[in-house]
């Protein structure tokens, strides 16, 4: 830890759904830009997408910048360690607000399939 | 490690529950209070061990220990839980409305693959 910081907190978490579709739909969502911006946005009715570029491989960067009504800019930027379809995204990223860095993070998105012929479906897990 | 995160209350928080038995003795506490005997009952562990855990969840603040002679019971102390808890909070929800959102996307979108009505869990 450097000794200039103002702080640093290092935290983890765990999260779990269950989703009632295959993990080849959820897959799609978190990879395909037109399905991953229809959700993964900030809040509809205060903020607004100005920048959305995505590269989902090895070594691929995400980047989403958006403005909140009050003009501050939010911004992502992610990059890809793993991906493997229908299976996982491994991916470290930092988030900014108003062009200052806020936080580092390191998430792992796990598509788990549940169940077998009419009940698939697929547990989702983010561990960041 | 830097002056300002000595003393950190939620430093010492999390890293009091980063063990089991601690976890377990917590999860014990919440019933009521108890004698480090009661507490140390369940475990395949010596009562010297398990007072070494307590001690670091006193030192914690997470639990204090009675005055009363003899038995001293064990309490549980909410407020640093509920700081930490406090400070989660954000994250899990920033999540959990993530999740609802990829939901009503998936319901939106997807005909196929649809196994049954309405919400996951």
């Amino acid at each position: 830890m450097s000794s200039h910081a103002r702080s640093i907190k290092h935290g983890s978490f765990v999260i779990e759904r269950l989703f009632n579709y295959e993990p080849l739909a959820l897959f799609n969502a978190w990879t395909d830009p037109k399905a991953k911006a229809r959700w993964f946005n900030g809040p509809s009715d205060k903020w607004t997408e100005e920048v959305r570029e995505m590269d989902v491989r090895v070594g691929g960067r995400d980047r989403l910048v958006g403005k909140f009504m009050d003009g501050s800019e939010s911004r992502f930027e992610a990059l890809y360690f793993d991906v493997v379809p229908e299976r996982r995204l491994v991916y470290t990223y930092d988030m900014y607000w108003q062009g200052k860095k806020i936080s580092v993070s390191l998430a792992s998105i796990e598509f788990v399939a549940q169940g077998k012929d009419s009940n698939r479906g697929t547990k989702l897990i983010v561990t960041e | 490690m830097p002056d300002t995160l000595r003393g950190d209350q939620l430093s010492s928080t999390f890293a009091a529950l980063a063990d089991p038995t601690r976890r377990a003795i917590l999860s014990r506490l919440t019933t009521g209070e108890a004698s480090v005997t009661e507490l140390a009952e369940p475990f395949d562990m010596s009562l010297p061990a398990v007072t070494k855990h307590l001690k670091v969840l006193q030192r914690a603040g997470l639990v204090i220990q009675g005055r009363e002679a003899q038995w001293r019971p064990c309490r549980l102390q909410a407020k640093p839980m509920r700081e930490a808890a406090e400070w989660m909070e954000p994250y899990r929800r920033h999540w959990e409305q993530r999740f609802d959102r990829l939901e009503d996307y998936l319901r939106e979108t997807t005909t196929k693959g649809t196994r049954r009505p309405g919400k996951g869990k």
